[in-house]
C-alpha cells in the first residue's frame, strides 16, 4: 500500500469524523456561533488537505513511492512495540503498586532485556535515579507519588 | 516621586539580605522545576504559596517571581538536550536546539539561549520600569476581535515553519485546532468531545501533549534505528558560542525581545505566541532559510528571547491593572491578597516598594541565573555523552513522572503515551509535529474571541474591520500569506513559461 | 472437660466483647491517621487560601496532620467526583462549592450527584453584582434600567455560562424585563479585564469585582444574592430594594464528606472546622477577599439542597434548555 496515501486516509477519515462531531454540536448562527462550528471548519479543512495529498499522490512517480512496508525496513519495529508495551504497563499499574516498584520494573526491564547492559548499570542507574527523584518531589517539594498496595 | 528615586528605592529594597536570599532560592526552585519537563512553574509556585505567608509581601512577591522567570531558563535546557518540551513555551526552541545538540553544539545552543534569556529579560525588566502604565493602556484595547486577528495572524506564521510539504503542515495545524477541540466549551459551559471522562473536562493539557509528540516519539523512533551510534552526540566542539554565533544571534536576539515583550502583555496571549512568531520572522528574515528545524542558532536566539521577554511582560497587567494574564500571575494575585494588598490601577502609588522593589531584583534574579546556568552547560554537556542505551530510559522515567504530578492524573500519562504513539506514527509518515502544537494552543483563544466578538456585533463580520487592531493584524496576516504563497506561484509561473518556450 | 468449657466460654465472651467494643474504640479514637483534604480550585485561588488556613487551624484541634491537595478542574466537578469515590471515614474531605453539587448535574452528565456527599459545615458564600465602569454614564441601577429599556441588547460579560453570578443577571433581567447579550468569558479576571477595556457594557461581577469597585475602577449598581445591604457599602441597593425578588441561592463554600459518614465523626470534624472559623483571623483572611462570614453548620445546608436544586430546575427549564 501506498504510505502518502495510507497515511492521508487515516487523517481523511478523522476529518469527517471531526465533521460529524461538528455537525452533531451544532453550528449554531452568526450571531451565536454554537459549539460544532470550529470543529466543523476545521475537519472540513483537514479533510480537504487529506484529499489533495491523496490527489498529489497519484501525479507522483509511482516506481519510486514509499510502501507502507518501505517505512519499517531495515528498523527493529519490535524494540518500539515493546517499549510502548512496558509504558503501559507502568501507566495500568501506577497507582496500584506504586512509584518505586512500578519505577523500578520499567527501567530495571528496559536496561536489561531490551538493552542487554550489565547487571551492575542496570541495578545501580535506576537506584539513584528513583532515589534522586523521590527525595527532589517528596522533601523539597511535598508531592507525593502513589504509594500502592505494598505501602510504599 | 521621579524615575531616579523610583529606581534607588527598588535597589534599596531589592539588596536587602533577605530579599537576596529569597530571590536566590525562588530562581533555583524555578531552574529545576524548568529542566523537569512536565511540572511548571505554577505547580511549584502553589505548593510554596503556604511558605509565603509568614513573609513580607515584598520578600514573597520576590521569590514567587524568581520561580516564574527562572522555569523559563530550565525549561530550555530540556528541550535543547533531550528533545522533550516541558512545556508549550519550550516547544520552538526545541526545534532547532536539539537538533544542535544532536550536532555536538549543544554548548553553544545552551550559551546562547542562556544569554539571550538575559539580554531579553533585562530588556524586558527595562520596558516594565519605564513603559509599563502606557502599555497595560494598550493591552486593554485588545477586545475578543483584536484577539482573534492575532490568533489569525499566529495561524498564518505557522505555515512559514512547514519544512517539508505546505499541505501537510497546514493538516497538521488544524488537526491541532481539532485537539485543542476536547474539553470545556468556554461559550456554553458544556464538556465537548470528553466521552464522559472527568479528566478530560479541562481538555487535554499542553505539557503531555507536546512532551509525548516530541518526547516519546523521539524515543521510539530512536529506538529502533539499528546503528546505536546515529543517536550518539557527535564529539562536542566548544562549550560556548563562537562569534559567528555571536553574530548570527543578536539580531535575532533583539527582535526576539521586542516581539516578546509586546505579545507577553496582552493578558491571555503571552510566550508561547511569541516564540513561534519569532521562529517564524526569523526563518523569513534569514538568509539561510533552509537551516532552520536543522540547528539554525537563530532559531533558538529569537524565539527563546521572545520568551523570556514575555515572561517579564506579562507582570505588566498584574502590576498595573490588578489583571492576571496567566495562570502564575493568578497565584501572585493570590498572594498580593493574602498579604493585604489590593491589586488595581492604585496598586503602584499605594504601594511603590512593592513594585519597584520586585522590578529591580528581577533584574538581581537575571544575573543570578546567568551565573548559575552558564557553568551548568558544562554539566549537561558532559550528560549527553552517556551512552544511549542508559540515557533514554532515564529520560522516559523523568518524563513520566514528570508528566503524572501535574495533576496528580494517570489520565495524563495515558495521553502522553497516545500522542507518542502518534507522534511516533506522523514522522513517519512524514508529517510534523510542530503545526499541531502550535495550532493547539491558539484554538482556545481563537474560538473563543471569534465568538465572543460575533455576540458583541451581533453576528457581523464587520467588527473586524472596523476596529483599527484588529484590522491591521488582519491586514498583516493578508500579506503574510500573500508573500508566502508568491514564491511558490512564481516558481509554477516561471515553470510553464519554460515550458511554453521549449514547446514553441 | 471443665476447663475447656470454661476456655471456650471466655473466649467466645471476649470475642463478644472485642467486636462491641473496637468500633465505638475505632469512633472514639478518630482521628488516628493523617487526614486529606482535597481543594476543587488551584492553589492561590480564594478557596484555597481559605481551606488552608481551616486546615492548620483544624489541624492543631484534631490533633493529627491535615494535608491539603488541590485538584481544581472543570468547576470543581473533577474534585466532587473524587470524592463521591473515597470511603466514608472522615478521612477524605473536600472544600468545594454548592453550584457544583446542585446546579451542575442538572446540565451535564457527571460522577456523582447531590446525594453522594455529607455536607460538613459552609464558611461562606459568594456575592454577585451588576458591575459598570466608573466613568459611565449610569449612577444608580434606575439609570441603567431606562437605558437598557431603550437599548435592548446591551453586551455583559460574565465569569462562565450557568454560573450563580451569571444568573443572577438574568434574573434581574427577567425581573425589570430587559434583555441582554450574555458574552461568556474564561472567569472572573478576563471578563474584568473585558469591561476594563470597555468591550462590554457591564460584567456579571463574581467576587473579584470588589477591590476594583473599592479603587474606584468599576462601580456597582446592585448587588444580588442578599438581603441586606452591606453594611460596609450602604449606598448600593439589593434586589429587594429596586423591588426585585430574591435571585437564586448563591454558591457557597462548603466542606463536605462522602455520604454516609457516620454522625460522631461528623459531628467531631464541623465542631473542628467551625472553631477554626470562629476566630477573628480566619474572619479577617476572609475580610481580604471580601467575603462576608456567613457560617452554617451542614444539616441546614444540606436540607436547602432539594429546594435550591428545584429552583434552578424551573430557571433553566424556562430558560428553554434542556436538562439531563
Amino acid at each position: 500500500m501506498n504510505a502518502e496515501r495510507t497515511g492521508a486516509l487515516f487523517w481523511l477519515l478523522f476529518g469527517c469524523a471531526a465533521i460529524y462531531g461538528g455537525l452533531d454540536l451544532e453550528l449554531g448562527t452568526m450571531q451565536e456561533p454554537g459549539s460544532g462550528f470550529l470543529t466543523f471548519v476545521a475537519g472540513s479543512f483537514v479533510s480537504c488537505m487529506a484529499l489533495i495529498i491523496i490527489i498529489q499522490s497519484y501525479r507522483k512517480d509511482q516506481t519510486t513511492s514509499k510502501r507502507v512496508t518501505d517505512l519499517w525496513k531495515g528498523k527493529k519495529w519490535k524494540r518500539a512495540v515493546a517499549i510502548t508495551f512496558l509504558i503501559a504497563l507502568f501507566i495500568l499499574s501506577f497507582e496500584k503498586l506504586g512509584f518505586f516498584v512500578c519505577s523500578l520494573v520499567l527501567l530495571i526491564v528496559i536496561m536489561r532485556w531490551l538493552e542487554g547492559l550489565s547487571w551492575k548499570l542496570c541495578l545501580l542507574v535506576p537506584s539513584i535515579a528513583i532515589g534522586t527523584t523521590y527525595v527532589v518531589f517528596k522533601f523539597f517539594m511535598n508531592i507525593s507519588l502513589p504509594a500502592g498496595i505494598f505501602g510504599f | 516621586m521621579d524615575f531616579a528615586d523610583n529606581l534607588l528605592t527598588g535597589l534599596a529594597v531589592a539588596f536587602q539580605p533577605h530579599n537576596l536570599l529569597f530571590c536566590f532560592i525562588g530562581v533555583l526552585i524555578g531552574t529545576l522545576i524548568g529542566v523537569l519537563p512536565g511540572l511548571g512553574p505554577v505547580g511549584a509556585m502553589s505548593i510554596l504559596l503556604p511558605v509565603t505567608f509568614g513573609i513580607s509581601p515584598v520578600t514573597a512577591i520576590i521569590m514567587l517571581s524568581g520561580i516564574y522567570y527562572g522555569a523559563q531558563y530550565g525549561g530550555s535546557t530540556t528541550s535543547i538536550l533531550v528533545g522533550i518540551p516541558g512545556e508549550a513555551a519550550s516547544v520552538v526552541t526545541m526545534l532547532d536546539g536539539h537538533q544542535m545538540a544532536l550536532k555536538g553544539r549543544a554548548g553553544p545552543a545552551l550559551g546562547i539561549s542562556a544569554f539571550g534569556s538575559f539580554i531579553a529579560g533585562t530588556l524586558g525588566i527595562i520596558g516594565l520600569m519605564l513603559l509599563a502604565p502606557p502599555l497595560a493602556a494598550i493591552a486593554l484595547r485588545f477586545g475578543p476581535p483584536e484577539y482573534f486577528a492575532l490568533m489569525i495572524m499566529g495561524l498564518i506564521i505557522l505555515t512559514y515553519l512547514a519544512q517539508k510539504s505546505m499541505v501537510k503542515s497546514l493538516m497538521m495545524a488544524g488537526v491541532g485546532i481539532l485537539v485543542g477541540m476536547v474539553g470545556l466549551d468556554t461559550m456554553t459551559g458544556m464538556p465537548r468531545f470528553t466521552f464522559d471522562i472527568p479528566d478530560l473536562i479541562d481538555g487535554i493539557g499542553i505539557a503531555p501533549l507536546a512532551m509525548g509528540l516530541f518526547g516519546v516519539s523521539e524515543i521510539l523512533l530512536n529506538v529502533e534505528q539499528t546503528i546505536k551510534q546515529s543517536v550518539v552526540v557527535k564529539q562536542v566542539k566548544n562549550l560556548l558560542p563562537s562569534k559567528q554565533d555571536w553574530k548570527d544571534s543578536a539580531m535575532p536576539i533583539a527582535r526576539g525581545s521586542v516581539t516578546g515583550f509586546c505579545l507577553g502583555i496582552l493578558p491571555g496571549g503571552g510566550a508561547v505566541l511569541a516564540s513561534f512568531i519569532s521562529y517564524g520572522v526569523e526563518k523569513r528574515l534569514s538568509k539561510h532559510p533552509e537551516t532552520f528545524g536543522h540547528g539554525a542558532i537563530a532559531g533558538v536566539a529569537g524565539p527563546e528571547s521572545a520568551n523570556n521577554a514575555a515572561a517579564q511582560a506579562a507582570f505588566i497587567p498584574l502590576l498595573t491593572l490588578g489583571i492576571p494574564a496567566n495562570a502564575v500571575m493568578g497565584i501572585l494575585l493570590g498572594a498580593l491578597l493574602i498579604h493585604g494588598i489590593t491589586p488595581g490601577p492604585m496598586m503602584i502609588e499605594n504601594n511603590p516598594q512593592l513594585f519597584w522593589g520586585t522590578v529591580t531584583s528581577m533584574y538581581v534574579g537575571n544575573i543570578m541565573l546567568l551565573v548559575l546556568n552558564l557553568p551548568l552547560i558544562g554539566l549537561w554537556v558532559r550528560l549527553l555523552k552517556v551512552q544511549y542505551a542508559v540515557l533514554f530510559p532515564l529520560i522516559l522515567f523523568i518524563a513520566l513522572i514528570g508528566a503524572y504530578v501535574i495533576n496528580g492524573s494517570e489520565m495524563d500519562l495515558y495521553l502522553m503515551l497516545f500522542f507518542g504513539v502518534l507522534g511516533y506514527l506522523m514522522r513517519k509518515f512524514e508529517y510534523e509535529p510542530a503545526p499541531l502544537i502550535l495550532a493547539f494552543v491558539l484554538t482556545n483563544i481563537l474560538e473563543d474571541s471569534l465568538r465572543q466578538s460575533l455576540i458583541i456585533s451581533g453576528g457581523s463580520m464587520s467588527i473586524f474591520v472596523t476596529r483599527p487592531i484588529a484590522a491591521s493584524f488582519l491586514f498583516i496576516s493578508l500579506v503574510l500569506l500573500i508573500t508566502a504563497v508568491m514564491p511558490s506561484i512564481r516558481k509554477k509561473r516561471s515553470a510553464l513559461a519554460a515550458t511554453a518556450a521549449e514547446n514553441a | 472437660m471443665k476447663i475447656k468449657s470454661a476456655l471456650r466460654a471466655t473466649g467466645v465472651a471476649g470475642a463478644v466483647l472485642t467486636s462491641l467494643i473496637l468500633p465505638a474504640a475505632a469512633q472514639a479514637q478518630y482521628p488516628d491517621k493523617p487526614i486529606t483534604l482535597y481543594v476543587a480550585f488551584a492553589a492561590g485561588a480564594t478557596t484555597d487560601v481559605t481551606a488552608r488556613a481551616l486546615a492548620q487551624g483544624a489541624e492543631k484541634i484534631l490533633g493529627v496532620p491535615i494535608t491539603v491537595e488541590n485538584k481544581g478542574g472543570g468547576g470543581a466537578t473533577v474534585a466532587n467526583g473524587l470524592l463521591a469515590s473515597k470511603k466514608p471515614d472522615g478521612y477524605s474531605l473536600l472544600v468545594t462549592s454548592t453550584g457544583s453539587i446542585t446546579v451542575r448535574p442538572l446540565l451535564m452528565k457527571l460522577a456523582y450527584t447531590p446525594k453522594d456527599f455529607r455536607v460538613l459545615m459552609q464558611y461562606t458564600f459568594y456575592i454577585g453584582g451588576l458591575v459598570v465602569p466608573a466613568d459611565s454614564p449610569w449612577k444608580t441601577v434606575d439609570d441603567f434600567v431606562a437605558h437598557a429599556k431603550k437599548n435592548p441588547g446591551m453586551t455583559y460579560a460574565s465569569s462562565g455560562p450557568n454560573t450563580q453570578q451569571q444568573i443572577g443577571v438574568e434574573s434581574f433581567a427577567r425581573c425589570k424585563g430587559l434583555t441582554f447579550k450574555h458574552v461568556p468569558t474564561k472567569g472572573g479576571s478576563a471578563a474584568n479585564t473585558a469591561l476594563m477595556g470597555k468591550h462590554v457594557d457591564f460584567i456579571a461581577g463574581s467576587g473579584s469585582h470588589i477591590p476594583l469597585v473599592q479603587q474606584g475602577t468599576f462601580r456597582e449598581l446592585v448587588t444580588f444574592h442578599v438581603d441586606a445591604r452591606d453594611p460596609k457599602r450602604p449606598d448600593i441597593p439589593v434586589m429587594k430594594d429596586i423591588g426585585c425578588p430574591p435571585t437564586n441561592p448563591p454558591n457557597g463554600m462548603i466542606v463536605i464528606a462522602p455520604a454516609g459518614l457516620p454522625d460522631p465523626i461528623a459531628a467531631k470534624l464541623t465542631a473542628a472546622f467551625k472553631q477554626v472559623s470562629d476566630t477573628p483571623e480566619f474572619k479577617k483572611l476572609l475580610d481580604k477577599y471580601n467575603l462576608d462570614y456567613a457560617y452554617e453548620d451542614g444539616k441546614s445546608v444540606q436540607d436547602k439542597f432539594p429546594a435550591e436544586i428545584e429552583w434552578y430546575k424551573k430557571y433553566f427549564t424556562d430558560a428553554g434548555m434542556t436538562l439531563r
